[in-house]
């Protein structure tokens, strides 16, 4: 750890910076549970939306009256938004003090 | 037919209502910020400045071209978005932490504040924003000419870009923010996106179940080319296409202004992560139906990227256009002003700022107002901008469809992208491979494709598009090389951004970092690992406070200036004046300025003031700090395993003395037992003598019993003894103190060893050293404890004639009775051991008690907050100490 002492900032950026550190040196697990989801949603997404993967959808059929080509990237992308709106509260709670905020009053 | 005039009155109402909303928020801005406007919903909704006219024209008609290729262009942005953990989280907090104010500064900031990386970037953005902005005066431009009828086309764009120019310089330059952010605007295209979102789905809406019968009509007679395209769709253009779309959503100029610069807490990026996504899939939802119903309802020949328009006119619905058209207004003109003003922020802060610093410095005597110089530069800028904008839409011929327009932009800014990529995440790209990588990048885009694009009416005529310059064939920009068989898009994405990056890579690793530089890379890489740059640096300054104030002046503004030179005084305990130009204040005003005219120009200002680099000795730490942080562990480390060494050590300590106790206390049972045992055995024996001996004689009878008379006296004494101790030792005990003469107690002691010492005649000496003292003890208990150690110092002493000196002397508020003796006295060795139960001193005599005195009379005079030590004389011989607190002298 960085020693205190060393810095004349105030006592607020040594506690985020504290934080900081230990967000990358130690996830715990939980965190780093959280961030490998949605690491993986990334993957996922991409995979199923890029060829090779997205191919599979190449089938001249229709289901309810639409193509399964637009049905598949519809449906893939309306998954990834779910995702990534399940994921980003986790995200953020699972560090919510490394996280800086621009809400403080100036002075003028 | 929809009326120009009520279209143009629309049109200027709508606009005034949003100058209107920008002018309002602006000011009530200042003074305090709008709780609703700061939430993340509006910022999302700025980030959608990414749909412009292309999105809401130009997705139609490249869907009725290309089928569903058109999304693409939205997945890459999701992409991105859906990790913004990993990428935009990282981008928004180094643009916080360093106060960046565009793409340009990110990077020239991050490779040492070159001012020279920042004037390429800048000029690469304004080359690249240019077919952007041309695309979007043609959709307005084509827009308009499909409501007034045939208009010259040339003239109309024309007075379009000004009125945009007009518009944008009114929005985006009335005031200069310190931090370059702009909530007015960003209110405005809040508003815009909505209105474009709306829009776009009331005409899919339309389409779809009112001029088609519903999705399952609208899809019915298509066939499988229509939403795939002739070609294979999921190919490389697909991954191409995406791969620029994702890169356009970060390096795009006007997209870095509004998810970094504008960004008012990190924490918007969450909720944007989704919600943006969510926006771009609305957008998306009725595109393919409103392409296929404009394909089988307008006539054949329809220009299918106005079909949002288009197909409400045809079916007269002509609230419904206009609504479509303030949609698509909307669109072009919130990409105009936010990119207008994100470019010419880097124009201004990158190209005008250093000349102009450049002429200030070679001509002293000129003191211009540099706030106001920004702020005319910028117009200016802006002037240009949409000059250069409507000049590609004139020479281009502004026929092409409008996706490829906004593709040759997308590649162009693509350039940024190793860069970008390489100084966030990667220490050892250097200053050099950025350039090499950019200037590479650059050319082999103006030569693949944006030269190409005016269909050789500019630089390359025709002859050399089709057979290479000069006839050489194999320099044909759209198949350098002999590379044929490709799109031509794909083709200049894989020469631009390949080579660039090849470049960047290659020569970051030939060539090495400056300090500054160095500093940069660390700070940026390791952003949450830092604090930011916060000053105290090490470097002498010979600035002075009025030459930086001035500048502070120039470009914050009077007020805005005072405030902080107020606040930095303040901070150095002064009450009025300046602040001394420490250090502290030179870097914090360098971060200052920074928010207003980027990191290089805001270098290169202080630097000239102050004459001197600015690295932070918090900053060298930072960089430090992964050694540090090693060194400091290991250290750790290293006391911990002391203090478990110490801690054995004690444990050690311990166990020795536990043992030696044990081995007392084993000692102890012995000498109990033996101690008994002899005067047992004596007391056994003559009783059995006495028993079985009838023929005594009365006198030797006599004298046996009196012997085990003696011997069961002598027992009975060891067991009170024994008893007294370890009653004394087990607790506390209280006797009734009374208040005694202590030089009586003294002398009777003294009185009752006289008696028990006759047979050996012993020379004691008394000298009273206090007259008269009263001490609180208990008599009896008192008497024996001294008894103890006088007799004490009779058994033990092997000198001819005994001597036993007895001195009583007070200090502070204790009493001392010192007694000592000429025998050979207690060796130090021996000091711990002569209280311990049983212990006789190595020379052991004929008449030695059990060994218990001390110890009892250690017990006795604690239990009277009194004690009995062992001390030693300066000359070394031994002397015994009891101690009593004392209540009373009368000298």
């Amino acid at each position: 750890m960085p020693s205190g002492n060393w810095r004349q900032g105030d006592r607020a950026d040594g506690q985020s910076e504290i934080n900081s550190v230990s967000e990358n040196i130690s996830p715990t697990p939980l965190r780093r549970k959280i961030r490998e989801r949605s690491l993986a949603l990334l993957i996922v997404g991409a995979g199923l939306l890029m060829p090779p993967l997205a191919g599979i959808s190449l089938i001249d059929e229709k289901i309810a009256g639409l193509p399964i080509t637009l049905i598949y990237i519809f449906l893939v992308w309306a998954l990834l938004i779910a995702g990534a709106a399940f994921l980003a509260g986790r995200l953020l709670d699972s560090n919510q003090s490394a996280l800086t905020s621009d809400r403080q009053p100036t002075e003028d | 037919m929809l009326s120009v005039n009520v279209l143009l009155a629309v049109c200027l109402g709508y606009v005034a209502m949003l100058f209107g909303i920008a002018f309002i928020v602006d000011r009530r801005t200042r003074h305090r910020p709008i709780r609703w406007l700061q939430s993340p919903v509006i910022y999302t909704l700025s980030i959608s400045v990414y749909c412009t006219s292309w999105t809401f024209y130009g997705a139609v008609g490249s869907a009725a071209r290309n089928g569903l290729e058109f999304i693409t262009i939205y997945l890459g942005p999701t992409l991105v978005f859906v990790g913004w953990w990993w990428l935009l989280r990282k981008l928004v907090r180094i643009g916080r932490a360093h106060r960046i104010t565009s793409i340009a500064d990110l990077i020239s900031s991050r490779y040492g504040k070159s001012p020279s990386l920042a004037v390429i970037v800048t000029i690469i953005a304004l080359i690249a924003t240019t077919p952007y902005i041309a695309l979007q005066l043609q959709s307005v431009t084509s827009s308009y000419q499909v409501i007034a009828g045939e208009v010259d086309a040339v003239t109309t764009a024309f007075w379009i870009a000004a009125g945009m120019a007009a518009f944008t310089i009114m929005f985006g330059t009335r005031n200069l923010d310190a931090n370059e952010r702009h909530h007015g605007v960003v209110a405005a295209i809040a508003l815009e996106a909505i209105v474009k979102l709306l829009a776009l789905i009331a005409v899919g809406i339309y389409a779809t179940f009112v001029v088609s019968d519903g999705l399952g009509d609208v899809f019915a007679s298509v066939p499988m080319e229509r939403i795939t395209g002739t070609n294979d769709i999921f190919g490389a253009r697909w991954v191409v296409l995406t791969f620029l779309s994702a890169t356009a959503i970060i390096c795009l100029p006007r997209q870095f202004q509004v998810t970094v610069v504008e960004n008012i807490e990190e924490r918007h990026l969450a909720t944007a992560s989704w919600l943006f996504p969510l926006y771009l899939f609305g957008m998306c939802l009725f595109t393919m139906p409103i392409a296929l119903t404009g394909l089988q309802v307008m006539p054949e020949g329809s220009n299918p990227d106005l079909f949002v328009l288009t197909l409400p006119l045809a079916e007269q619905r002509h609230e419904l256009a206009l609504l479509a058209y303030l949609g698509g207004f909307s669109s072009a003109t919130s990409m105009v002003i936010v990119a207008a003003i994100a470019v010419s922020t880097m124009v201004s802060n990158h190209i005008v700022m250093p000349i102009s610093l450049w002429i200030l410095s070679a001509n002293r005597a000129v003191s211009g107002d540099v706030r106001s110089l920004l702020l005319i530069s910028r117009r200016i800028s802006i002037g240009v901008i949409l000059g250069l904008g409507f000049l590609y839409f004139r020479f281009s011929g502004g026929s092409d469809a409008l996706a490829a327009i906004g593709l040759i932009a997308f590649v162009g800014v693509a350039q940024f992208l190793p860069s970008l990529m390489g100084g966030i995440f990667w220490r050892g790209a250097t200053r050099s491979g950025a350039i090499t990588g950019l200037l590479v990048g650059f050319m082999m885009w103006a030569y693949t494709l944006f030269l190409p694009s005016f269909g050789g009416d500019f630089v390359l005529s025709l002859a050399a598009l089709e057979h290479g310059p000069w006839g050489i064939s194999a320099l044909r920009p759209q198949a350098l090389l002999g590379l044929t068989g490709m799109d031509p898009l794909v083709h200049a994405v894989v020469w631009s951004v390949g080579l660039n990056a090849f470049a960047f890579v290659i020569v970051s690793c030939l060539t090495d970092q400056d300090m500054l530089e160095r500093l940069q890379a660390t700070l940026f890489v390791d952003v949450y690992r830092s604090a930011g740059g916060v000053p105290a640096s090490f470097a002498e300054s010979e600035a002075n406070s009025e030459d930086l104030f001035v500048l502070a002046q120039r470009i914050l503004g009077a007020g805005p200036a005072r405030g902080l030179f107020d606040e930095m005084a303040r901070a150095q305990d002064l009450d009025s004046g300046l602040p001394h130009a420490s250090d502290d204040v030179i870097a914090r005003l360098e971060r200052e300025l920074a928010g207003s005219i980027g990191a290089a120009s805001a270098h290169a200002m202080v630097s000239r003031i102050a004459g001197r680099q600015t690295v932070g000795l918090t900053e060298l730490i930072d960089i430090a700090d992964e050694t540090q942080q090693f060194i400091e562990t290991s250290r750790q480390l290293a006391e911990k395993s002391a203090e478990l060494e110490a801690a054995a050590q004690q444990l050690r300590d311990v166990n020795e003395r536990l043992r030696a106790l044990d081995s007392q206390k084993d000692d102890f049972l012995s000498q109990v037992s033996h101690e008994l045992r002899t005067p047992m055995t004596s007391v056994r024996s003559f009783t059995e003598i006495l028993k079985s001996d009838a023929g005594l004689t009365p006198d030797k009878r006599e004298r046996y019993v009196s012997i085990i008379h003696d011997e069961s006296m002598r027992l009975t004494r060891l067991l009170d003894e024994i008893l007294d101790i370890s009653r004394l030792e087990s607790g506390p005990v209280a006797f009734p103190l009374a208040m005694i003469d202590l030089n009586q107690a003294i002398k009777s002691a003294l009185d009752t060893v006289a008696g028990m010492t006759e047979s050996t005649a012993v020379d004691v000496k008394f000298v009273p050293g206090v007259a008269q003292a009263n001490v609180a003890a208990h008599t009896d208990r008192l008497h024996q404890a001294l008894i103890n150690v006088l007799s004490n110092a009779v058994k033990y002493n092997n000198a001819e004639v005994p001597e036993i000196s007895v001195q009583t002397s007070s200090a502070g508020n204790s009493i001392f009775i010192d007694i000592a003796d000429n025998g050979g006295g207690v060796k130090r060795e021996d000091a711990v051991m002569v209280f311990e139960k049983f212990a006789r001193g190595h020379h052991t005599g004929p008449d030695v008690g059990a060994g218990l005195g001390l110890p009892i009379s250690r017990a006795i005079m604690r239990a009277m907050n009194g004690d009995l030590i062992l001390d030693y004389k300066p000359d070394g011989t031994s002397f015994f100490r009891l101690l009593l607190p004392l209540h009373e002298i009368s000298a």
